[in-house]
């Protein structure tokens, strides 16, 4: 046997390295958390897991569309919690469910349409266009609520959070059937491979005939319902929505996706990375919980685990880059 | 204004004039901004130009001033620090918790620079030498910090500091508080080093064009350390102001300013692709929301609508400046 790495062969180990990080990273933790506790992998405590990083894997979704033509959509948080809490409103005016339900996806696509709209034709910074309505819709439940959380839904407007499937709880069903949707969409088809076009040259992309202002639209409009969807997942989950749910979320977003892979510069990561982010964080915070770790430390580590996964994301691109040059 | 007046005439063409008007209004756009609104104020009420809200205005101001300081330095460069407002607050909390331990005033002042310093200095090399993102390295490090600060205080407010250690927050120079003395100074020294040091030119090249920069000899890595390590040590001064201000640390000072400081610098023209935008420009948009704070105080808007105006406010000054860069393409 012929051991030793020939070039080629070195580089093909360190684009599986590149691709597969993350589930490399997942698998270690997985092995780990078995080896010192067998209890921990219970088909319960599983899916227990899985159903807690359900909304966080569908707004690192919407967090994705963006990154990968080069945009930052800071607002999703707020659209989260904001189309929320119209839905739970008209509900508990005696609205109709559907009502409520196209009422929140439509205010997430009206919020995505505003950014989209004033990032393609006011040519307004996307950073500071989504952080302002961020703040303003923040500022408006706040406005709307006084600071008083709305609280229990009628069963039907609870579908969404509250039922299972064959014994699997219908939030991770949904999100395993957007990420499958998305995947394709990103990879299969001819949108995807524009978004991606814009995001790693978008004059390039100009010049060969797509339309980046309609690009961008759509990303923005589809990070907008995908974050209201996410908000009326988790409001009838808890049967409850606060003024300040989902505030700050927008950061564990952005770590699920930079440690996924998903490249902040635009045109490189893919949701197949994105969703091992997800799952790594989220088993991380329930190790952390598992090892009676003391609140006053979570977020700290928090932090850490964030630090370190974004110095090894780029210590990768380094190694990339030095191979490219090669 | 009389010399712009004169000067606009001396243009012949309607063009020229046009560009010379635009150019005027490019660059003060934010004090124009500014002036609307406080004159829109004074109409509705004549006792708002009191001085002592004035000074008040200013007091309010100095904090955000200096974070607007430090985070230009690294926005000039292209660069994004989040991590400021959990540097400001917690070497803050470490200086308070010195103090109360009995340590020399002098020296907990000096560590809090230190860890301003040391913050800064971790941040740029993580993202020079590494090659970290710098929006997620400061990211953690702003979760780390703010984190760090729990695990000291366990949610604990820290009051009641020495006379010695106040001095720069609690104090008045001529009838002038020292905080606004202390802004002033800051913003004169970056202007100068800024617009007429090789520095500051430097800085400029590095952010509009890092590669020109690198190949026309600009160590454009250790203009990238320094401006993390200076945005560390001027948040880690701002926190040692306020704290001492308000004789208090509490573990959510600062928790979300960094927000409005982004806001501030880019009303007031810096823009975040980096290369342009001039202090000047900043301190306008630090005045303009220390402004729309005063009045919406003054006209009693309840907690709950302050934060939905404030975002209102942002947004229209952002569209207004891309507006602004819409047309200035247009016209060259």
């Amino acid at each position: 046997m012929n051991i030793s790495l020939s070039a080629p062969r070195m580089s093909m180990l360190l684009r599986l390295a590149d691709d597969y990080l993350i589930w490399f990273l997942f698998g270690l933790s997985v092995l780990v958390m078995t080896a010192v506790s067998p209890s921990f992998f219970s088909v319960k405590n599983l899916i227990s897991i899985a159903l807690g990083s359900s909304v966080l894997g569908i707004m690192v979704i919407a967090a994705t569309l963006p990154f990968l033509i080069g945009k930052f959509d800071l607002s999703i948080e707020s659209t989260l919690a904001f189309a929320a809490l119209i839905g739970a409103l008209i509900i508990k005016a005696g609205g109709w469910t559907s009502a409520a339900f196209v009422a929140v996806l439509g205010v997430g696509c009206a919020i995505g349409l505003v950014n989209g709209l004033a990032i393609v034709y006011l040519g307004v910074n996307p950073f500071v266009q989504t952080l302002a309505m961020q703040i303003i819709f923040r500022g408006l439940i706040f406005l709307i609520t006084g600071g008083i959380p709305v609280y229990g839904f009628p069963r039907a407007y609870r579908v969404l959070g509250n039922t299972e499937i064959v014994g699997v709880p219908t939030p991770i069903v949904i999100v395993v059937a957007l990420y499958v949707v998305f995947i394709v969409l990103l990879a299969r088809t001819r949108w995807g491979r524009r978004l991606y076009a814009v995001g790693q040259n978008s004059r390039a992309a100009f010049s060969s005939g797509i339309s980046i202002g309609r690009v961008h639209l759509a990303v923005f409009v589809l990070a907008g319902v995908l974050a209201a969807f996410a908000g009326l997942i988790l409001s009838s989950r808890l049967d409850s929505i606060d003024y300040n749910v989902g505030s700050g979320m927008v950061f564990d977003v952005f770590a699920a996706a930079v440690i996924g892979g998903v490249s902040l510069n635009g045109g490189r990561g893919s949701l197949v990375g994105a969703i091992g982010g997800v799952l790594l964080l989220s088993i991380l915070s329930s190790v952390l919980t598992w090892l009676n770790i003391s609140i006053y430390w979570v977020e700290t580590t928090r932090g850490f685990i964030i630090l370190f996964a974004v110095v090894v994301d780029a210590m990768k691109n380094t190694v990339r880059e030095r191979l490219a040059r090669r | 204004m009389g010399d712009h007046a004169i000067l606009f005439f001396n243009h012949r063409s309607t063009a020229a004039r046009m560009r010379f008007l635009f150019a005027i209004v490019d660059d003060y756009l934010i004090w124009i901004l500014l002036v609307v609104s406080l004159l829109g104020m004074g109409l509705i009420s004549r006792t708002f130009f009191s001085l002592q809200n004035l000074v008040n205005l200013l007091m309010n101001s100095t904090t955000l001033g200096i974070l607007v300081i430090a985070e230009s330095l690294c926005v000039i460069l292209g660069k994004l620090d989040l991590s400021i407002e959990s540097t400001l607050a917690f070497a803050a909390l470490v200086g308070a918790l010195m103090v109360k331990a009995n340590a020399p005033p002098a020296l907990a002042i000096i560590v809090v620079i230190l860890i301003g310093v040391a913050v800064g200095a971790i941040n740029g090399i993580f993202v020079v030498s590494l090659g970290v993102n710098p929006f997620m390295q400061t990211l953690s490090m702003n979760i780390i910090l703010r984190g760090l600060m729990f695990v000291l205080t366990k949610g604990i407010t820290v009051y009641g500091f020495p006379d010695g250690y106040r001095l720069f927050g609690d104090t008045s120079l001529l009838g002038v508080p020292t905080p606004i003395l202390l802004l002033a100074l800051l913003y004169a020294l970056f202007l100068v080093l800024l617009h007429k040091r090789q520095w500051g030119r430097q800085m400029y090249a590095a952010g509009s064009n890092p590669r020109a920069a690198f190949l026309s000899g600009i160590n454009v890595g250790r203009l990238n350390v320094l401006a993390f390590i200076l945005a560390g040590a001027l948040s880690a001064f701002a926190g040692l102001v306020i704290s001492t201000r308000f004789d208090a640390v509490t573990n959510t000072l600062a928790r979300g300013q960094v927000f409005d400081v982004f806001a501030a610098a880019v009303m007031g023209g810096i823009a975040l692709s980096g290369g342009r935008g001039s202090l000047i420009g900043a301190v306008g948009g630090v005045l303009f929301l220390g402004c729309i704070a005063s009045i919406l105080t003054w006209l009693r808007v309840s907690p709950f609508g302050v934060q939905t105006v404030r975002g209102c406010v942002i947004l229209l000054a952002i569209v207004l400046d891309a507006l602004k860069n819409k047309l200035r393409e247009r016209a060259l």
